[in-house]
């Protein structure tokens, strides 16, 4: 592994550290903490330091280390939890998350120096060192997972327990073969323990042996380090953390000098641990007496190349799959035990796959506080966040892109959908806003709802904004879901003025596309004076779907599952005409235009009377619910997703191609877009 | 004698690279290292010439200050100079 690949692990690490701390930030604020919620803020933190210093990015270790210090005594009880320190250090994470991406991005650090004068002016000692303390206080809370756990610590501390330390103490260090491993520079941390003023007093170079017996990647050097009596044990112990068991730590000046551990070094394996990069461990089995930690959360980083490799091999099995299942079923097998074993398999392999490259939404939600305090700032309107089904599970690649349509409508709900705290307070509201991020599974698809008690979409104002723009008609009659819809507009905005906030130049009409581009749908539930609900329906996976395999004319399509309610075979009297060649379903007594698929793309030989034919009900964004006309439906069944515009150009209607299980290439239907321009006077909105 | 020079940054690699040139250069005389381009120190080049100075005639190290300065910080300034040009 390169040091580059290992600075690369350090950066995602440092986008947990910075969630984890956040979330534990925000359940401080809103008074849920529990007891080691302080302690994991400061192993957040810590963790991003010790890469910091490891990687000599200074100017982040600088301010990690301040934070760092000012956490050290919130944990210990020398500075008190109170809702100004809470938001200082939201704040002071804000220029965190800041000093990261400058150091990912080779830029400029942020200007942190009044922060990091706050930061100061609130710890226990001003000056940055951490309050002199017991030594049992600095063990007290070894349950935070702190890699020095193994040693006899109550121990060896025990000398260091006197009513009050008052001399200087000794530390005995002798960084083993793992703390070089993987680019870990022990004199890094040599560096870190100088930096509290301690004074290294002697190196034991008894091991070192002549040149042709050396081996390079052993530690073969012991240091005794004299620390000035106001540092804790624990500040120690924390610079140390970072390399766990692999730097042995006597404390005391009676302790003997940890012993020289010499290991068969292996080369490193295909995969890392997780934590390789902060905390290289042996790659060589613990000692008896030390067993390995549970194996409960283990996990692996996979290169996403790999992983992408893997989701086109198993999309490849399922059309090869379906390839055989034809074959067999022309040959009169189509029913046999086996091949429906091979399609269960197929799809647990594909699931399983699915399932690797899935993670929890909570990563993009968690960056939404931030835009919270940012638009509480420039706006003036504070927005309480209120987050149900962090937890649940979607596509990396929807992840990754759903964080700007997603930021983009926060924005907006803030900006135009929330009022301001006196607009409230008149209309009997709560002067603070609250804005409900959720997400939750729903039959195959992921629903995200971004929902805030605002003004709700004045449709007066919308409609005349409409009219203005040319958007529509001053007589059109549009039903309230219309009114909503024009909003998605392109060109539509209804800020008076462009501010600051959402006036990006980015309209909901790119946020529509950008939901839209991921297979998804964005619908609006908007209640004058109550609030606005956006809701984005989005498919679990963007690689393979579920759809109906239909036979319109001379073409076999695929109708997406995700758009389609129900299917019927209609008699005559469903069915009636309306003007000129408009047809209307009667579903249950609520009447829906037909579209004939057959007209739409131009196949042959298409049939033209729904009553010959299949109608499949669907839902669409633009114009509700329609009906598709097809010649018979034939099937029902996995699809794999082969992108036009990668591989041909796109075309309007057509969401993408496949390959059926006869070889043949079929066409995806992009429903909404095949109804809306099928169906006059609805393509605006 | 051949001179052996340290590179800038002195890490594993580098002291993987030198510790050949070292063994090879092995003789009745002390190795010349000229260490005065170093300005990063890590601790598998300082056994590397704690290792040299300990072998066969020793080494004589010719530093620079980045060199000094991890050496005072790790206290192997007796044991890498003494008697050289430190």
């Amino acid at each position: 592994m390169t040091p580059q690949e290992i600075q690369d692990i350090f950066f995602v690490e440092c986008e947990e550290s910075l969630a984890a701390a956040e979330a534990g930030l925000a359940a401080c604020k809103a008074g849920t903490p529990r007891d080691d919620t302080v302690n994991a803020i400061f192993r957040a933190v810590h963790s991003i330091k010790g890469g910091a210093g490891a990687f000599g990015f200074a100017a982040l270790q600088a301010f990690t280390h301040a934070l760092e210090t000012l956490l050290s005594d919130v944990r210990e009880g020398a500075v008190p939890i109170t809702a100004p320190l809470v938001e200082l250090m939201l704040r002071a994470l804000d220029v965190l998350s800041d000093h990261v991406t400058a150091a990912r991005e080779d830029g400029a650090a942020p200007e942190d120096g009044a922060l990091l004068a706050e930061l100061e002016a609130a710890m226990a000692v001003k000056g940055g060192v951490a309050a002199p303390k017991p030594a049992r206080a600095a063990v007290s809370d070894s349950g935070d997972g702190g890699a020095l756990d193994d040693l006899d610590l109550d121990a060896l501390l025990d000398d260091l327990a006197g009513p009050v330390a008052t001399a200087d103490w000794v530390v005995k260090l002798r960084p083993h073969a793992g703390a070089m491993r993987h680019g870990g520079e022990p004199l890094l941390l040599l560096r870190e323990l100088a930096l509290l003023g301690a004074v290294c007093r002697g190196c034991d170079t008894d091991a070192v042996p002549v040149l042709g017996e050396i081996d390079l990647h052993q530690g073969y050097l012991g240091w005794t380090f004299s620390v000035p009596h106001e540092v804790s044990a624990e500040a120690v112990r924390d610079i140390f953390d970072f390399v766990g068991e692999d730097c042995a730590i006597a404390i005391g000046a009676q302790a003997a000098m940890p012993p020289v551990r010499i290991e068969p070094v292996t080369p490193p394996p295909p995969v890392q641990d997780q934590a390789a990069a902060q905390a290289p461990t042996p790659m060589t089995p613990a000692p008896p007496s030390q067993p390995p930690p549970a194996a409960t959360g283990q996990s692996i980083r996979i290169d996403l190349v790999k992983l992408d490799r893997l989701i086109d091999t198993v999309g490849e099995l399922v059309i090869a799959q379906a390839m055989l299942v034809q074959r067999l079923q022309n040959d009169n097998f189509g029913a046999c035990d086996e091949l429906a074993m091979l399609e269960g398999l197929t799809r647990d392999i594909q699931d399983s796959a699915m399932s690797i490259r899935a993670q929890p939404i909570g990563s993009v939600f968690s960056r939404v506080p931030r835009t919270l305090r940012e638009l509480a700032a420039s706006t003036g309107k504070s927005v309480a966040l209120h987050l149900v089904g962090e937890s649940t599970e979607l596509d990396k690649t929807v992840i990754e892109r759903l964080g700007e349509p997603l930021t983009h409508l926060i924005r907006n709900a803030v900006d135009h959908g929330i009022e301001s705290p006196a607009e409230r307070v008149a209309r009997g509201k709560t002067p603070e806003g609250t804005l409900t991020l959720s997400a939750e599974h729903r039959s195959g698809r992921i629903l995200i709802r971004i929902a805030d008690d605002g003004a709700g979409i004045d449709r007066a104002r919308v409609f005349a904004k409409a009219v203005e723009k040319g958007l529509i008609g001053p007589e059109a009659q549009l039903s309230k879901e219309e009114i909503d819809n024009l909003i998605f507009a392109p060109g539509f905005s209804t800020a008076t003025s462009v501010t600051k906030v959402s006036g990006r130049g980015v309209g909901m009409d790119v946020v529509r596309q950008n939901v839209k581009d991921l297979g998804g749908r964005i619908t609006i539930d908007s209640e004058e004076g109550k609030g606005t609900t956006f809701t984005l329906t989005l498919p679990l996976t963007l690689a393979i779907s579920d759809g109906m395999i239909v036979k319109v004319g001379d073409q076999t399509l695929v109708v997406p599952l995700t758009h389609v309610v129900e299917s019927l075979r209609p008699e005559t009297k469903d069915v009636q005409g309306l003007g000129v060649g408009r047809m209307m379903l009667n579903v249950r007594g609520r009447f829906i235009p037909v579209v004939s698929v057959g007209q739409a793309v131009g196949a042959l030989g298409a049939i033209e009377r729904p009553e010959q034919g299949v109608l499949i009900v669907v839902d669409t964004e633009s114009a509700g619910q329609a009906a598709l006309l097809v010649d018979n439906i034939w099937d029902q069944r996995q699809f794999v997703i082969k992108s036009l515009d990668t591989h041909y150009r796109s075309v309007e209607g057509v969401a993408g191609a496949t390959i059926l299980g006869d070889g043949r290439v079929a066409l995806i239907l992009n429903v909404d877009t095949l109804v809306a321009t099928s169906l006059p006077g609805l393509e605006a909105a | 004698m051949p001179m052996i020079h340290l590179p800038a940054r002195c890490d594993r690699t580098a002291a993987e690279a030198l510790l050949p040139q070292m063994l090879a250069a092995q003789g009745q005389d002390a190795l010349q290292i000229d260490a005065s381009a170093a300005q990063q120190i890590g601790q598998a080049m300082l056994q590397l010439l704690v290792s040299a100075r300990r072998t066969g005639a020793g080494a004589t190290i010719v530093p620079s200050p980045a060199l000094i300065d991890t050496a005072r910080l790790t206290g192997l300034d007796s044991v890498l100079f003494d008697g050289t040009a430190a």
